[in-house]
């Protein structure tokens, strides 16, 4: 008599087996997985990926390093001299003109607390007053 | 048929690979060299099943990691001391080199989690039996991938190699007491599922 177990073996190995089957055709042949193994160990993907990497990196550091050097040298615009300190001292912006303002003495000076502001923008007028 | 080999004969020097070696170790190597082509020649099969099995069925990495696994062996890396077969010795080479590859390839790693159901290539003379086979496989492999992965590895050495329980203890490296109870919760699972997916 067989058991449940045995069965339930029996079912299992069966069901096993036809998979094993179509494991098998789907089998690499064992020379050509041999080959590649040797290739692969002449060249790894992994070497060839750090290769890569290195390559990369050096690039960078390379054009990096022309970058900095470039900037560093001395670059001079045609026709255009160093200025002298002399013309420096001396030298006004194109646009100073524009900070010359209507009313700007007023913002300047103290105003007096006792006065008009009026009396300072007429004085000739305050003397005439006086002296009469 | 599982052979054993004694220790020295399977022994090849670090790092002589054995196509590159001097004409002192030329010839007891290249004898060593085809003994172990030999044997790894006629376990191939039975290797990419379990190499399947240990890469969820990825074939493509299957292929790979057999093929690091003969690299190890051809290269002295992995040593059989004899202690086992050589197909348990060989089992359990290629079980850690794919531990390592998956651990190495996340992406992969991911990819195998999904446990890919295969379809026959060849389905036979008979439309409905191919049809009734390919889905009986199918659901095998669903249930096999709701199981644990310790439980998957013995029932798939025990009943896909036809190892015994303890054989498969030395191939996943852990006690029988270990493997046997994997082994009888893994039986139950399955069986519970392939009869719960049943028509």
């Amino acid at each position: 008599m067989i058991s449940p177990d045995d069965r339930d073996d029996t079912e299992l190995r069966e069901l096993f087996a036809r998979l094993r089957s179509a494991d098998r055709t789907e089998l690499p042949r064992y020379r050509a997985v041999l080959d590649q193994a040797l290739a692969r160990r002449r060249f790894p993907a992994s070497r060839q990926r750090s290769l890569t990497v290195r390559a990369a990196a050096a690039a960078v550091v390379v054009v990096a390093a022309g970058v900095i050097a470039y900037q560093r040298l001395p670059h001079e615009v045609p026709g255009q001299s160093a200025p002298t300190g002399s013309s420096l001292a001396s030298w006004k912006s194109p646009t100073a003109v524009l900070l010359h303002t209507p009313g700007r003495e007023l913002l300047r000076e103290v105003p007096d607390l006792d006065s008009s502001i009026l009396d300072r923008m007429t004085p000739t007028t305050k003397s005439e007053g006086s002296g009469s | 048929m599982a052979l054993t080999l004694n220790p020295p004969a399977c022994h090849i020097s670090a790092p002589v690979l054995p196509l590159i070696s001097t004409n002192a170790q030329k010839s007891s190597v290249t004898m060593e060299r085809a003994q172990l082509d030999s044997e790894l020649e006629d376990l191939h099969a039975a290797s990419f099943g379990w190499a399947l099995a240990c890469c969820g069925r990825d074939r493509e990495e299957a292929e790979e990691v057999l093929q690091s696994a003969y690299l190890k062996v051809f290269a002295g890396k992995a040593r059989f001391d004899g202690r086992s077969t050589f197909r348990t010795w060989l089992f359990g080479v290629i079980r850690l080199t794919a531990a390592e590859e998956r651990r190495r390839n996340i992406v992969r790693r991911l990819r195998a989690a999904a446990y890919a159901v295969i379809a026959p290539s060849d389905p036979g003379p008979d439309p409905s039996t191919a049809l009734e086979n390919a889905q009986r496989q199918e659901r095998l492999l669903s249930a096999l991938g709701e199981l644990a992965p310790r439980q998957r590895e013995v029932l798939q050495l025990v009943f896909y190699h036809d190892m015994t329980i303890e054989e498969a203890a030395a191939v996943m490296s852990v006690s029988l007491g270990t493997a046997r109870t994997h082994y009888e919760r893994g039986k139950a699972r399955l069986l519970e599922k392939l009869t719960a997916g049943r028509p």
